[in-house]
């Protein structure tokens, strides 16, 4: 259903491909900003999780920005 | 070399001028100029050979008489050679203001148009400013010719006054009363006048673009106006800059779709603007808000082929001809039962008397007049006894007839008055647009009360209710059409009574 | 609780009262008297509208103050001294010291004729004059026309001429009296031109083009049936059920124009009728006139579909039960404690409908928040106008459109971006048409021809056929030409907007050039450079969008695109300007105002804002999560992963609208609790354990709130039929939950949000009584509310220029699928088609069908009237195909209006980057002919044979 992706990475990376034209910093920045405004808790955790896991199909932006901040 | 002039308008093709100039055409050494006709329709097909007494008219000429003509055989014929056509007392009387080049020029030729005084008129227009050119219009004291008499100038001046985006003149060129065709032989025998005088009313109100709105009977005219429009542009009377002052003006050929509605003013426009012809409730009235909303000189062919001459010669001079308030000529069409029909203008306050014994010689029948009716099927029908009345707008009106667009329909006495103000209604209600119910329901039912009459039943009652439909069309419709149906229906009741007086189908009188 | 004592006060029916010709504004007053009677009016206005003003009734027949002064019955003749003869006063208007007399007897005798004439040609025993709802009959008693003298003659009495071809009105010649009301409504109103006059004279008559209803171009608004002064046009409810005795005031159920309504009914508490629905006057949205769903679509409240009884079951497969009240809710409440226990609070959530009153939605969110204890609360907006919310917010600060309806009469230019109002918007589309007529222009972006494009007295100034999902370039190419071109209002950027320098540098860059981007959206550059110098030099421009702009995986980054161009040529804060979202659903402005997002507090306040929450947690008694919730996409994720297993459905069909139907089926087969509450057994709730029955809106005291964000009040025709208000079955389950909201009624609902959202202050269902209707804000220094937003300045203060950078969708055409489809609306159906196919409005469109251009449907062998099958990379269906130039070649389109369909089975799980709406415009397909139905169609068939039982 997903074509083998989670959801979390294939969400976040349409939200990292909005901001890749910024330089990495900003956009690390702007990405989190995002997902702590309109992801719910679980969804973050999951995305931590992937990231933590090295799932090859999150975009290193989102991983850079899941890593930024703290559970919440 | 020999030049011939053959008319080509309308009425003369009817009655073979086409196979006459095919004839003359073949001969060796004739030279053929195709113009519009004189008017003298009795006469037509009136050709006219160019000779040192100036052009000598033969009567009724037929393909066959064509080698006779050219050998001088017709020369003898009083009925047949009218000798120097403008010395004819028929023409030689009448004062060609409005017709002045109609029969004479080539309608297709741009130089002849020139070469007998065209473009004078926009040529001292374009000299002056708008407001100047109103000001000889209204001086002119010309009046509308489709009818209404409204004065032109006086039109002029509101359209000028208007403020919008864009103004329009329309040419009204939907002749479609009975017994009138000056505007079609107008526009095929001298279209340059109506270009001339419209691109002139558009420099005098602010408009870039006119329209003429031709009845689709009207053929020959069509192609006329169209020739000559394209003529027009090709040398620089129509366009982006009339005869390089500076001024716009575009102009269009509409045809219209057989409807005698749009003859009216506001159907024309609501035609023009693609929709269905239609009576436009008024206020705002076409000089306010006209074609597409916008400010608009519509006036009649007449009228628009007579301002290049006011304007050529001053307002002064053609408001010097005529009586009253009714300033200039009129061309009268003469028609219906006559010895000579055909085109007379004349001056305002000539008789109708004079017209119709005078001009037309009576009937062609040869009985008593009976009856004429002037200014189209909704004017009055007079009787012999008021022939002495002028013909002007307000004398006509005040005996409850009209001088309307100048036509003349006479009858002898076999005519039943009775039939034809039944006719009035049976045209009203065939030709009514059907927006306002007088005109809509009315005028059947006008049909219906008048068939009952006729048959003598209840005729009292019967009348009585003809009446009351007459108070509620001519008071309650929304355009002159419903308005003027009673005008002959109730002047028939007026002059011939004795026609109404019917007894039941079978009962002895 | 029973709602009999909530009905509305019974006013009784009396027809709209008509003042004979439309008001005239912004002239000079002048006096004149009637009859002796003093009256000031504007000048301009008609003689007949100041004889009304002024208590004096001038009879009348082809006037009405809906339609421009005709002047044909002649009824309306006076004296007017010093004028000569009787004019019509309908078509004469007032100056100044007129003394005008309408009853001479001059006059009196005249109208009594034209009467005569009338009834000479109106049938003895005509129907409409017998029901009592003919206005000439009426008029000739008035005038006392009592005989008809005239003998026998022609008439148009012609009992077989009756057209019963259009399912929710007849056409009776014989009654006709070629007013031409209808005509007129039909161009001045509705901008359709569908009627017109045949032949002149007597035999003048009134022809739907010279055919009969139903084959003609009539799109069934009923404006001309509204318009008919005699039976001649007639509603068939009418005809059937004969006139109405009272009238109650509401606001329609359908799209996001949110018209005004009478509902003339009759009878009295259960036994209660609709007799027909009128559009009000008085309707700020509408202002007397509808569509074909508003006016005639309503049959679906009372179809046998209906279900009345709460229903339970074990299982998916077990049969449903009919249960109490009671025992259904309280069976939701133990389920929904029993998942929280054992999977945590945020294992439960519910999603609020777009079309639902705001006081139900309310209680929704409330419901999760306060009882659920979490965030998981979305709405139908998600797969709507989400990214608008997100966008425009992000812009201006608030989350809505700017402008009221009527502003687009001050609009000089219109830029239309993916929206087909004539269809889905269809009386603000009459709106837009009226205002095209009169001058100005329209520029449609849009891949497909929609009607504005090209119709009656309607020619776009430019087509943009923008291929789908490539709009954020186009805009950007709009604003690219605006700024480096210098129509730019550098006047309006240097003191109303921020990030000016940063935005104006990155949209000069060259990559968004028209030329540049030709390529990309399909759009000519020089045409696409003639459209954005038009726009930017209009004196007024206006941009109205639609589902064409949202749902898109960039559809935010699009909003806020248009935004831009909005900014960028100072077309914001007055009227005629502007950024105007077309609602789909008649309260998704509402839902959305109310709460309903997983981020929102009502209002558009964040849940982590500590001095919001507060509000509320001291309102409520209960802590507030301060984190987002789930959106309706990420429930599913969640159920699929199993940490989400119940979900409270209000009115939304989830199963059947929501993109990629197969995930969908199987994330409501995973949850433990399917609640579904609404009017029939839908898609979803073959995958529901409880069935909660809803109310139609002929059962709601509320209030809907509509795209201009006017909130218009809602009232019950009749007392809910299943025994409960929707906000009360909510509050139920709270307090089998534990938590009691104490609601009386649902006024109290609204003067809680009143009193906890600044936008609402100053809201009540009185207020609104009084006021028919304001636009939010209001507040202390909008009193009325507030048509226009951002005067002077923006909610948020600057605008702000967002850098729009063009992301193309991750969707492509491939050899495998080489179309692109993309969805759309159809007049006569309603989003999923619940309540449209329940009425003869399926008389039009009784199946979905498949637009392809004739070049694509020629190399796969397709004619129209094929069954083709449409497949993706998720999913395939079938339906028949039509070809159609309205489609570029590479583009194929459909509605998915009915569930045999199956659109959604094809559409993917992309979505808007920034709020998930899904990607409904643009999936990869491919076409092929079909010898059969296929395994899906067959499937959703059966379902919904099953479904209606």
């Amino acid at each position: 259903m997903t074509h083998g992706i989670a959801p979390e990475a294939r969400l976040g990376n349409d939200i990292a491909r909005q901001f890749a034209h910024l330089p990495q910093d900003e956009a690390v920045e702007r990405i989190a900003a995002h997902l702590a405004r309109f992801w719910e808790p679980r969804m973050r955790a999951r995305l931590r999780e992937l990231v933590a896991a090295g799932d090859p199909d999150v975009d290193p932006l989102v991983a850079a920005a899941a890593r930024r901040h703290p559970p919440g | 070399m020999t030049t011939v002039f053959v008319p080509r308008d309308a009425a003369a093709l009817s009655v073979g001028a086409d196979d006459v100039a095919a004839v003359l055409e073949a001969a060796p050494g004739v030279s053929v100029v195709r113009t519009g006709s004189r008017g003298l329709l009795w006469a037509e097909p009136l050709v006219e050979v160019a000779t040192d007494r100036g052009r000598v008219g033969y009567a009724n000429v037929t393909a066959a008489d064509v080698p006779a003509l050219l050998a001088g055989g017709l020369d003898d014929l009083p009925e047949r050679c009218l000798g120097p056509v403008e010395e004819h007392p028929w023409l030689r009387d009448q004062r060609r203001v409005t017709f002045a080049r109609v029969g004479v020029v080539d309608p297709r030729s741009v130089d002849d148009y020139a070469a007998h005084g065209g473009w004078a008129g926009l040529r001292r227009a374009l000299s002056l400013s708008p407001e100047q050119v109103v000001a000889e219009v209204v001086d002119s004291g010309l009046r509308g010719r489709g009818g209404a008499g409204f004065p032109t100038g006086l039109k002029w001046r509101t359209v000028l006054a208007g403020e919008a985006d864009q103004k329009f003149v329309c040419c009204n060129l939907d002749e479609g009363d009975s017994g009138t065709f000056a505007d079609r032989m107008l526009a095929e025998g001298d279209p340059f006048s109506l270009v001339e005088g419209m691109v002139i009313a558009g420099y005098a109100v602010g408009a870039t673009e006119g329209y003429v709105y031709v009845r689709s009977e009207y053929p020959h005219a069509v192609a006329a106006l169209r020739r000559a429009v394209e003529s027009a542009y090709t040398h620089g009377f129509l366009g982006e800059d009339v005869l390089g002052s500076g001024v716009r003006f575009d102009l269009h050929v509409r045809v219209g779709a057989g409807a005698y509605i749009c003859g009216e003013e506001s159907s024309m426009l609501e035609s023009l603007e693609g929709r269905r012809g239609e009576v436009r409730a008024r206020p705002p009235i076409p000089a306010v808000a006209g074609l597409f909303g916008r400010p608009t000189v519509v006036n009649n062919a007449l009228t628009l082929g007579t301002v290049p001459m006011v304007l050529a010669d001053g307002g002064a001079a053609y408001a010097a001809l005529g009586t009253g308030r009714s300033r200039g000529t009129q061309v009268f069409q003469l028609a219906g039962n006559v010895r000579r029909g055909g085109i007379v203008e004349l001056p305002f306050g000539v008789t109708i008397g004079d017209l119709v014994e005078g001009y037309a010689g009576g009937t062609r029948t040869g009985r008593p007049v009976r009856a004429v009716q002037v200014g189209g099927p909704l004017g009055g029908y007079l009787p012999p006894g008021r022939f002495d009345l002028p013909m002007d707008y307000e004398a006509l009106a005040e005996a409850d007839a009209m001088l309307g667009h100048g036509g003349v329909v006479v009858w002898d006495d076999s005519a039943d008055l009775a039939r034809l103000a039944r006719f009035a209604m049976e045209f009203c209600a065939v030709e009514s647009c059907g927006k306002c119910t007088p005109c809509r329901v009315g005028s059947v039912r006008g049909v219906e009360t008048l068939d009952r009459v006729l048959a003598g039943e209840d005729v009292s009652r019967n009348l009585g209710l003809l009446e009351d439909l007459c108070e509620v069309m001519s008071k309650g419709s929304l355009c002159a059409m419903g308005q003027l149906t009673p005008m002959p229906v109730r002047t028939a009741l007026r002059h011939f009574p004795e026609d109404f007086d019917r007894t039941p189908e079978g009962a002895d009188r | 609780m029973t709602t009999v004592d909530q009905t509305a006060p019974a006013q009784q029916w009396a027809p709209e009262p008509d003042l004979g010709t439309p008001a005239v504004q912004g002239t000079p007053p002048v006096r004149l008297t009637v009859d002796g009677r003093d009256v000031e009016v504007p000048a301009g206005t008609s003689v007949l509208r100041a004889a009304a003003l002024a208590g004096v009734t001038v009879p009348k027949l082809c006037a009405s103050d809906s339609l421009k002064a005709f002047g044909s019955c002649r009824m309306c003749l006076v004296e007017i001294e010093g004028a000569r003869g009787v004019p019509a006063s309908c078509t004469t208007p007032c100056t100044d010291g007129m003394v005008v007399a309408t009853q001479t007897d001059q006059v009196r005798r005249l109208r009594r004729q034209v009467m005569e004439l009338y009834l000479s040609d109106h049938p003895a025993d005509c129907a409409g004059c017998a029901r009592g709802n003919c206005e000439m009959q009426a008029m000739a008693v008035q005038v006392g026309a009592a005989e008809v003298r005239f003998g026998p003659g022609r008439t148009h009495l012609d009992p077989t001429a009756y057209d019963a071809t259009n399912p929710y009105f007849d056409y009776d010649p014989s009654a006709c009296i070629v007013c031409s009301r209808c005509v007129r409504a039909c161009g001045e109103i509705q901008g359709t031109f569908a009627l017109t006059v045949e032949g002149r004279g007597f035999d003048s008559r009134i022809t739907p083009g010279g055919t009969d209803f139903l084959s003609s171009e009539c799109v069934s608004c009923g404006a001309c049936v509204q318009a008919c002064p005699t039976s001649a046009l007639q509603e068939r409810s009418v005809v059937e059920l004969g006139m109405p005795t009272r009238v109650v005031d509401t606001t329609c159920a359908y799209c996001g124009v949110g018209c005004s309504f009478r509902a003339e009914v009759q009878g009295e508490g259960p036994d209660t009728r609709v007799v027909r629905m009128v559009p009000s006057k008085s309707g700020g949205a509408n202002e007397g006139h509808s569509c074909v769903k508003g006016r005639f679509a309503y049959g679906y409240a009372s179809h046998a579909d209906r279900q009345l009884h709460p229903m339970v079951r074990d299982s998916l497969e077990d049969p449903w039960q009919v249960v109490s009240w009671t025992e259904a809710i309280d069976r939701v409440a133990a389920g929904f404690r029993a998942l929280q226990a054992e999977h945590g609070v945020g294992a439960i959530g519910g999603i609020s409908s777009s079309r639902c009153t705001n006081e139900e939605v309310y209680v929704v969110q409330k419901l999760v928040r306060a009882a659920f204890g979490n965030n998981n609360v979305d709405t139908c907006a998600r797969v709507c106008h989400s990214p608008t919310g997100y966008g425009l917010n992000q812009a201006f600060g608030t989350s809505a459109g700017t402008q009221d309806f009527a502003s687009v009469e001050q609009a000089d230019v219109v830029l239309l971006i993916g929206a087909n109002p004539t269809d889905a918007h269809p009386v603000f589309a009459s709106r837009l048409k009226r205002r095209l007529r009169t001058g100005a222009r329209i520029i449609v972006a849009d891949p497909r021809r929609i009607d504005l494009v090209h119709g009656p007295h309607v020619e776009a100034a430019h087509h943009l056929q923008v291929r789908p999902g490539t709009n954020v370039a186009f805009v950007n190419a709009m604003a690219h030409v605006v700024v480096t071109e210098g129509l730019a209002d550098e006047r309006f950027l240097r003191e109303r907007c921020e990030n000016v320098e940063g935005y104006l540098a990155f949209i000069s860059r060259p990559e968004h050039s028209p030329e540049a981007t030709e390529e990309i959206t399909g759009i000519p550059a020089a045409e696409l450079r003639a459209a954005a110098r038009l726009y930017g030099s209009a004196g007024n421009a206006a941009i109205y969008y639609g589902l064409g702009v949202t749902e898109h995986s960039q559809g935010s980054t699009m909003v806020m695109g248009m935004a831009n161009l909005a900014m960028v040529t100072g077309n914001l804060g007055r009227e005629g300007v502007g950024v105007n979202p077309l609602r789909g659903q008649n309260n998704v402005q509402g839902s959305c105002d109310m709460g309903s997002f997983p981020h929102e507090l009502p209002g558009y306040r964040h849940v982590s804002r500590d001095e919001v929450r507060g509000i509320y947690e001291r309102l409520w008694g209960r802590t507030l999560d301060p984190r987002p919730g789930l959106r309706i996409p990420n429930m599913f994720d969640a159920a699929l992963t199993g940490t989400f297993r119940g979900l409270y459905v209000q009115g939304e069909d989830i199963a059947q609208s929501d993109p990629n139907t197969q995930h969908v089926e199987a994330a409501l087969r995973a949850m433990d609790l399917v609640v579904v509450q609404d009017l029939f057994l839908n898609e979803t709730a073959r995958f529901a354990h409880v069935f909660l029955p809803g109310t139609s809106f002929l059962e709601k005291d509320g209030t809907f709130t509509n795209a201009e964000r006017r909130i218009n009040r809602v009232r019950p025709v009749f007392a809910p039929r299943q025994g409960k208000d929707e906000w009360q079955i909510t509050c139920d389950i709270g307090r089998a939950m534990g938590y009691d909201m104490g609601y009386a009624g649902a006024h109290e609902i609204m003067d809680e949000i009143a009193a906890t959202t600044p936008t609402f202050a100053g809201v009540s269902f009185a207020r609104l009584d009084a006021e028919g209707s304001m636009q939010w804000p209001v507040t202390e220094a909008a009193p009325h509310g507030t048509p226009t937003m951002h005067v002077g300045e923006f909610v948020r203060g600057k605008g702000n220029l967002v850098e729009t950078v063009y992301v193309p969708t991750t969707e492509r055409t491939t050899r495998r699928f080489p179309l692109v489809l993309t969805t759309g609306r159809i007049l006569t159906q309603y989003n999923v088609g619940a309540q449209t196919r329940r009425t003869s409005n399926n008389t039009w469109h009784p199946e979905d069908v498949l637009e392809i251009h004739p070049a694509d449907a020629e190399v796969r062998g397709i004619a129209t009237g094929d069954l083709v099958e449409l497949s993706s990379r998720v999913g395939r269906t079938t339906l028949r195909a039509e070809v159609s130039e309205r489609m570029p070649a590479g583009v194929v389109y459909t509605t998915f209006h009915h569930p045999v369909t199956g659109a959604n089975v094809v559409t993917t799980e992309n979505s808007d980057w920034a709020t998930n709406c899904p990607e409904y415009k643009v999936t990869a397909v491919q076409v092929e002919v079909a010898n059969a139905r296929g395994e899906t169609d067959r499937e959703a068939a059966a379902r919904e044979l099953a479904g209606r039982r």
